[in-house]
């Protein structure tokens, strides 16, 4: 027991507060009283005991009171702490005896600052912890922007990548990455697994760990060498247990043996890298086709060299390229950006940064509502801060106190918001379809942010009310101190109202038209049926089937088998699904719309299709006929256009019908259209392009879609895996999908958005309101000598009224112009985000601003009845 | 609670300082309130209040370095002669109000 000691950092934080000149006899009584007690009932007690006579002891200024020395400089009793304490204690308590305040001030403040944290929740993975990359800031990633659609990003084609490799000199350890689907065999069924194919540089660029067993590194890329593939971490947890021993085996990608090297780290596990299943090294062909555009590309930036010196560098590369190579690299423009543009889309940072204005909005009203109130607690105390004043008090001697209430308000705001944020942010991870939400959680980064809120929060809502106190004269105070705390008081009260009303109305604004936009996207028709049908992909190995025609072959078989399964209405295959996956591109010739330069050539998107698509979808032909089981290899080539493209290149359905148009390319292909189908939207979800079709027979592909159409679609997947199974056991499904699942997966993000905007705005709005009321409350309560004296003097009550309410709505309707500015302002800046409803949408902005008067009137009706129902006689008799 | 008046606590800390005599500082003084009283006594409590009773002039307080061998000071407090006769006042003052008074408290308890 003799060894037992106080607890250091306690007696070290005791230390820290006693007075200099009291410290060590206090600190030393508090260790003989600490040796007395761990004697007699052992160390555990004496150490709580310790910790409660220095927590008493510190709460009580133990030692600091003693009178400040005869000849000690203001400053320095100023900057002593003890009038900190003294000033959090008289906090404390006056907010005690204020309850209804303290409740309604730090539940202002916590929502508020709740707002601000569940945004930086989300925003924080992607502004700070974007990959668990080794120098992410020094990481340039090549991006090549299409020179005509800003939407779509492009990639590079390996020997692309091998010429700028052994160019450039701005970018270090260039590596490059690229994702495909492989059917992994040897381990249970057939398996479609998403492959990560990476240059052997990459693990050692981004400074990956494994979990077990080695990284992919240099030479596992070279010909000749051992294959070798990494798992990910779900996957190895997944599909192998977890099991150690996996490291060694053998297994079969694509019918190649490969073994498992290792286990990639889980942390890796974010945006588009969560889906990833197995990791191996990218043998790069110089001979590989140009065309072929699939690998991202990134570097280190070399030393010296900047984002700009880079992307100056590849713009010079890419567009020798293209002088090059115009058929194949024309068209792109390079950029070199860091890690977080490169993960993100620019519609991302416009919907975050109206995020960030919003819940910025909504911390202003808060900060606006609590300065007015702190502006009615300081109008309350002028008496008791005049005569303090008068007394010798400094200026920052009355502020002080002030300050430190609001701060402790605000503090306890901080705390309950942590926990609203921690309640909002689960339920975003519950309900999101995305990798990225899926991880949002609380962690120091967002801990950090919400603690310098709180700290810098009160700063807003109390330095301004508080400026206004010691600058006037102590007997103007006095005399006036039964008033309405004199004009400037009420013009920063009014300021203030006018303030929240304008930025409420912004917000409602804004709000309503996101969420318009959420429920045009969601109600989008895409032009086919969505409540019936279930999908999957296959693609049949290359080692069992020679050719695009077998492995087409091998999935009409499959089709055909599911057409004939009890409780399947139709199926169907298909080389990508519309709206759902990306677009691939075809022009042809042979319109009345053919242009002069290949650039002006007419454009579709075109699918390869089985004869049962349309029926599957549930689209419908307009003209012509649809495909048939004699359109084949042999026969004439064929194709069908969607309504847009018969109508934008031959002017009129019927034309289309029977023209033959010509494919460009080496064989210069020369299809017939036989028929006009409806249109579907496109991968951009909110449009309609051209579209062409074609039989599949006629342009057989390695992997395709099969669509299944069924009354229960979700309940089809199993026969789907069986049907598989018996047509060839060693071709692997992916996880079949409904389409409203893939809907889902495409659009539910958008209601949490939507939903964070409305959420918003309520709150705004409820708080504007909310502050409203309050200040006319005030002003009448304090009116009420002067609303006597006019109801004394023979006015009506209802002018009475009428003064009131015209007083209050002025400053509501100025808040309401100012407002709508800024709301117009906001909305065109953000026009690219909103779909289906423009700018300057009068219906929202006529609603918004009707709702916002009918809670201003809301607002202002009770205390306008109170003013009619005061009774002169009591008045002024009371005065 | 009037200038010349003690708190119960007050009190109990002035008769155990009295008690100790030349010995009187915080840890003592405790450990004695908590042999008499039969109950834990706050430190922080006792320093408190030997600071009020200080400034109320009914302690002077030394600090005395002699216990050099434990490394540290202490302050020794004494009770000034307002002390004691505050002390005797409550005492007269109280021995008064309890006269006559036991016998019906013992009666109300049975």
């Amino acid at each position: 027991m003799a060894t037992s000691a106080p607890p250091r950092l306690i007696r070290a934080i005791a230390a820290r507060c006693l007075a200099p000149a009291d410290r060590e006899f206090l600190l030393g009584d508090l260790d003989e009283g600490f040796a007395a007690r761990a004697a007699a009932s052992g160390a555990p007690i004496a150490r709580r005991w310790y910790r409660r006579q220095v927590a008493l002891a510190v709460w009580h200024g133990l030692g600091r009171r003693r009178p400040v020395p005869a000849g000690a400089r203001p400053s320095q009793r100023s900057l002593d702490m003890s009038h900190w304490w003294r000033d959090i204690r008289l906090g404390v308590r006056t907010l005690r005896r204020t309850p209804v305040y303290t409740a309604v001030a730090v539940l202002t403040l916590a929502l508020a600052i709740g707002a601000n944290t569940v945004l930086f929740g989300i925003a924080n993975p992607l502004l700070i912890r974007a990959l668990p990359i080794k120098d992410e800031q020094t990481l340039g990633w090549l991006l090549l922007d299409n020179a005509n659609d800003p939407n779509v990003r492009g990639t590079a084609s390996v020997p692309q990548f091998l010429e700028w490799r052994a160019r450039t000199v701005t970018l270090q350890q260039l590596a490059a990455r690229e994702s495909h689907g492989a059917t992994l065999t040897g381990h249970g069924d057939a398996e479609h697994v998403t492959v990560m194919g990476v240059t052997a540089n990459l693990c050692e660029l981004w400074g990956l760990h494994s979990v077990l067993g080695r990284l992919i590194g240099p030479g596992d890329d070279l010909p000749g060498a051992a294959p070798v593939v990494l798992l990910s971490h779900h996957y190895w947890l997944n599909t192998f247990q977890g099991d150690r021993s996996v490291i060694g085996k053998t297994y079969f990608l694509d019918s190649h043996a490969v073994t498992v090297a290792g286990v990639m780290e889980p942390e890796l596990e974010t945006y588009g890298y969560s889906q990833v299943d197995v990791w191996a090294p990218e043998r790069l062909d110089p001979t590989a086709s140009r065309s072929a555009h699939a690998l991202r590309i990134m570097g280190r930036l070399a030393p010296g060299a900047t984002f700009a010196s880079a992307t100056a560098e590849f713009k010079a590369l890419v567009a020798e390229s293209a002088r090059l190579h115009p058929d194949t690299d024309a068209g792109w423009t390079a950029r070199i950006v860091d890690t977080h543009t490169a993960m993100t889309s620019p519609e991302t940072w416009i919907l975050m940064g109206l995020l960030a204005i919003v819940v910025g909005f909504v911390l202003l009203i808060a900060c606006a509502n609590l300065a007015n109130l702190v502006l009615a607690r300081i109008v309350a105390r002028r008496s008791d801060l005049a005569v303090r004043q008068g007394l010798g008090a400094s200026r920052v001697e009355l502020i002080r106190p002030l300050i430190v209430e609001s701060l402790l308000v605000s503090l306890a705001g901080g705390v309950l918001a942590l926990g609203f944020a921690s309640a909002v942010l689960r339920i975003i991870n519950a309900t999101s379809f995305d990798a990225l939400l899926q991880r949002v959680d609380i962690d120091t980064n967002v801990l950090l942010f919400t603690a310098a809120l709180s700290i810098l929060t009160p700063l807003l809502f109390s330095l301004w009310p508080a400026l206004g106190v010691g600058g006037e004269s102590v007997a103007d105070v006095l005399r006036q101190s039964r008033t309405s705390g004199g004009r400037s008081t009420e013009r920063r009260r009014n300021i203030l109202v006018g303030v929240q009303v304008s930025l409420a109305l912004c917000l409602l604004v804004m709000s309503g038209l996101i969420l318009k936009t959420v429920v045009n996207v969601q109600r989008l028709d895409p032009g086919f049926d969505l409540s019936h049908e279930l999908t999957f992909r296959i693609e049949p190995p290359a080692d069992r089937y020679a050719d695009d025609s077998a492995r087409t072959a091998l999935a009409m078989r499959l089709v055909d088998r599911l057409a004939a399964t009890p409780g399947i209405s139709a199926a169907t295959i298909v080389t990508h699904l519309p709206v759902f996956d990306g677009d691939v591109l075809v022009t042809f010739e042979g319109t009345p719309h053919d242009g002069t330069r290949p650039s002006e050539r007419p454009v579709a998107s075109s699918y390869a299709i089985s004869p049962a698509f349309f029926t599957t979808m549930g689209m419908h032909m307009i003209a012509g006929r649809a495909f048939a089981d004699t359109d084949l290899g042999t026969s004439e080539p064929v194709a069908i256009v969607s309504r847009l493209t018969a109508e934008k290149y031959f002017d009129k359905v019927p034309v289309a019908v029977g023209r033959v148009i010509t494919l460009p390319g080496p064989d210069a292909r020369r299809v017939r259209i036989v028929g006009v189908v409806s249109d579907t939207h496109s991968s951009q979800v909110t449009n309609t392009v051209p579209q062409i079709y074609f039989p599949i027979t006629q342009r057989p592909v390695s992997a395709v879609s099969v669509v299944i159409r069924a009354d229960r679609p979700g309940d089809r997947a199993t026969d789907a895996r069986e049907v598989m199974r018996e047509v060839d056991s060693n071709v692997a499904i992916s996880m079949p999908k409904t389409f409203e699942r893939l809907v889902d997966e495409n659009t539910g993000d958008n209601w949490i958005v939507g939903g964070m905007f409305l959420g918003f705005a309520i709150l705004a709005l409820t708080l504007a309101g909310g502050g409203l009321y309050g200040v006319i409350a005030y002003s009448v309560g304090l009116r009420q000598r002067e609303i006597g004296v006019r109801l004394a003097l023979g006015a009506a009550p209802f002018t009475v009224g009428r003064l009131i309410f015209v007083q209050s709505l002025r400053v509501t309707a100025i808040g309401v112009a100012i407002g709508l500015g800024l709301a117009w302002l906001l909305a065109h800046a953000a026009g690219s985000v909103l779909y289906g409803v423009g700018p300057n949408d009068p219906g929202t902005f006529g609603g918004v601003t009707a709702l916002v008067f009918v809670v201003s009137v809301t607002a202002v009706f009770g205390p306008v009845m109170r003013a009619m129902r005061v009774d002169p006689a009591v008045t002024l008799r009371s005065e | 609670m009037g200038r010349d008046s003690l708190q119960p606590f007050e009190l109990q800390v002035l008769l155990a300082a009295l008690r100790l005599g030349d010995e009187a500082y915080s840890v003592p003084i405790v450990l004695e309130l908590e042999k008499l009283a039969e109950r834990t006594v706050s430190q922080a409590a006792v320093f408190i209040t030997l600071q009020r009773l200080e400034s109320r002039g009914l302690l002077t307080s030394r600090l005395d370095d002699r216990t050099a061998e434990s490394g540290r000071i202490r302050r020794y407090v004494r009770l000034t002669p307002e002390a004691k006769r505050l002390l005797r006042e409550t005492r007269d003052l109280q021995t008064r109000l309890w006269r006559g008074v036991d016998r019906l408290l013992d009666r109300s308890r049975s």
